[in-house]
């Protein structure tokens, strides 16, 4: 009896919030944060005495969030930092403070019931806003209304422990409860509300704990403890999985773990070399150093593009400079030995610097390295951060938005004084740390030469490159039919960049959406690019496709889309040569042929 | 004092107002549709946000309540940083 009850499965289906397979039993998480019941004041109680009461729990939970900020694993720093400095915002709120204190007094409300109410009004409000973010931020508010409620109520912290691994089944859960609980124990999460981009599907992702959201479904129907499956592909949650359901699931979460299909995963620890033997090196790009997990199991070559500027995000000023050693050495010594390429911080334009007053063309103001050099302390100090890191393993350091030769030196000129100090103090460093500049504009191309002779390396930055080449905005919609790499301008720029590199012995990498394109790459291969950077996603596919082109055939290309009078002609040589490799390798790597193919469909949409 | 803004203000917009009206003496409001709200709270200018349509006055009160109410126009008119 209790068997065929336990064998009956149930299968929820909601949004697929992050990606991934997990199994384990269930814990449910807070699912008794019911509004607290309207409860008015005995005539024996003094309103001021709520109002204390009132102040003293935002005090406390004020302290709350930032601990918690601080505790943050730093490799979701900056998302999660943004989230709790908007919840300190929301406790901090003078006229919140006010409304709850004036329901206390006009009413006789208690101090729960009173901001229970008044905090719910504004949340219901916000909820009905056709802005998805601004909805999002309701949760964030509902994060601080429970905290508050919870202390006012004297609950002990807003959050149990989970006493071993677990899939978290709430109605909600705020980020910063995921920090709270203990985060290896989270096996998978599954909520009733939420969506793809909120906050919790976001920090999910990043910290690879598999989600899905919005079900719309009374979490307190599972019983504790049940065995529950995720999905986060598909969204799909099941409730006392059958022995079928699990074993499917076991195997998809082996194979979900690693980025490889099967047919590709004998390439994972194999070079990316053609067939007449030349090598590139297929790197990856990452944004968190805790990504560098991944990248390590992708089978990248190293990194070719951490972005910094999330570390550099945070409100209250950037991050400082024993933090960023920390962030750089853990992501150093997770690569193990493969290069670490970082560009340093490069805000402005889509990536506004938060205090950074607004600009009318923010594509062509004070970003990058125009911004860093308004912070030369900042800049100054995260050159320190990165030499010192260095020890640890090979770091390679670049310089975004260079548009005049003057700028390159005056960056290396810092960059050597920070080497000097460093000298002076007997910090130890890697002295042949390598320093060089992206190329993005047109000025640095036709420059290139000049650029290269002081530079360890080149990397083009291939969206921004094609921005300022074809003087299209990149978040133009209205001109979205023109933002494709197949413009012979972009083609004749990179290949006179990669002479440029060349003839001074440095290599040359390229990195953007246009790297990880089967189309692009054999000419990319072709002109002489040494390194691919790439979503880590994409590497078996890449690597595949480098295996299966000759050097000499992609070079052949090259010389012809260089010679390409216009986009179609660039577009018809690419597809064409594409199709012939795609033919020859048919049967030896149909499956990552038939995912190029898949990928491709729309060539000119791509970028 | 009117303002348009075409693209709406929605969370990050919300964080600038209150920020930049938080930098002054004065108190201030924003008005929609009668629906007043003090500007240096994160909740009641979001709350605002979010039924914002285009026309948004400004009100300010104190010693620099002139200053305050040309900072709150010139992030409108710079329609917040964006695009």
């Amino acid at each position: 009896m209790g068997a065929t009850q336990a064998s009956s499965e149930i299968r929820w289906r909601g949004i697929a919030a992050a990606p991934g397979v997990a199994l384990g039993p269930a814990f449910i998480y807070r699912v008794a944060h019911d509004e607290p019941p309207i409860r008015h004041l005995n005539s024996d109680e003094i309103p001021d005495t709520e109002c204390s009461r009132l102040d003293a729990a935002l005090t406390a939970v004020r302290e709350d969030l930032l601990r918690l900020k601080k505790e943050s694993p730093s490799s979701v720093g900056s998302a999660l930092a943004k989230i709790f400095d908007a919840q300190v915002m929301i406790v901090d709120d003078p006229s919140i403070c006010a409304q709850v204190k004036a329901a206390i007094h006009g009413e006789r409300l208690a101090a729960e019931s009173a901001f229970a109410r008044v905090v719910g009004e504004a949340q219901r409000t916000i909820e009905r806003s056709p802005d998805p973010y601004l909805r999002e931020m309701a949760n964030d508010i509902d994060g601080v209304k429970i905290r508050v409620i919870d202390r006012l109520m004297g609950y002990g912290g807003a959050t149990e422990h989970l006493s071993g691994p677990a899939i978290i089944l709430a109605d909600t859960i705020t980020p910063a409860d995921i920090i709270s609980l203990k985060r290896g124990h989270i096996l998978g999460i599954v909520t009733q509300t939420g969506g793809q981009t909120s906050h919790t599907a976001l920090l999910a992702k990043s910290l690879g704990i598999p989600a899905v959201a919005g079900l719309g479904i009374d979490m307190r129907t599972a019983r504790p403890g049940v065995q529950v499956v995720v999905d986060g592909f598909s969204g799909v949650v099941f409730v006392n999985p059958d022995a079928d359901t699990v074993e499917f699931y076991q195997r998809k979460r082996r194979r979900a773990h690693s980025p490889w299909p099967k047919k590709l995963e004998a390439l994972r620890e194999l070079p990316a070399v053609t067939r007449d033997r030349r090598t590139v090196s297929v790197m990856a790009n990452i944004d968190l150093p805790g990504e560098a997990e991944l990248v390590v199991a992708s089978g990248a070559a190293g990194v070719g593009l951490y972005r910094t500027e999330y570390l550099f995000l945070q409100k209250g000023g950037y991050p400082s400079e024993s933090r960023q050693v920390d962030v750089y050495r853990e992501a150093v010594r997770t690569l193990a030995g493969r290069p670490l390429v970082v560009r340093t911080f490069d805000l402005g334009s889509d990536k506004a610097a938060r205090d950074a007053p607004p600009e009318a063309n923010p594509a062509l103001g004070v970003r990058g390295l125009r911004l860093s050099f308004e912070r030369p302390s900042a800049l100054a100090m995260q050159y320190r951060a990165l030499l010192t890191a260095s020890t640890e393993g090979p770091i390679w350091v670049m310089v975004p938005m260079v548009a005049a030769v003057e700028e390159f030196e005056a960056a290396l000129e810092l960059w050597n004084q920070i080497k000097r100090e460093l000298k002076g103090r007997k910090t130890q460093f890697d002295p042949n740390t390598k320093f060089g500049l992206m190329i993005e504009t047109p000025a640095a191309v036709l420059m290139a030469t000049e650029l290269a002779a002081k530079a360890d390396f080149l990397s083009i930055g291939s969206n921004d490159l094609l921005q300022y080449t074809i003087a299209v905005d990149r978040g133009n919609q209205r001109l979205a039919s023109m933002q494709h790499p197949w413009h012979p301008s972009l083609w004749r720029e990179i290949a006179s960049t990669v002479t440029a590199g060349h003839r001074s012995k440095i290599p040359v990498g390229i990195c953007g959406e246009m790297s990880g394109n089967p189309y692009t790459v054999p000419v990319l291969l072709g002109l002489g690019i040494d390194s691919f950077s790439i979503h880590p996603n994409s590497i078996p596919r890449v690597k595949a496709l480098v295996r299966q082109c000759t050097y000499a055939e992609c070079r052949r290309l090259a010389e012809k889309v260089c010679e390409a009078r216009t986009a179609p002609e660039v577009l018809a040589l690419v597809k064409s040569f594409h199709d012939r490799v795609e033919r020859q390798g048919n049967g030896t790597s149909s499956r990552a042929t038939g995912s190029s193919r898949r990928r491709s469909k729309k060539p000119t949409k791509r970028q | 004092m009117t303002v348009t803004n075409p693209l709406g203000v929605h969370a990050r917009p919300s964080a600038m107002i209150v920020q930049t009206a938080s930098k002054f003496k004065a108190e201030v409001w924003l008005i929609k549709d009668g629906n007043e709200v003090n500007a240096k709270s994160m909740l009641g200018v979001m709350t605002l946000a979010a039924e914002m349509g285009s026309v948004v006055t400004v009100r300010a009160k104190g010693s620099d309540e002139e200053k305050a109410v040309e900072a709150i126009i010139r992030i409108f008119e710079m329609r917040f940083g964006e695009k």
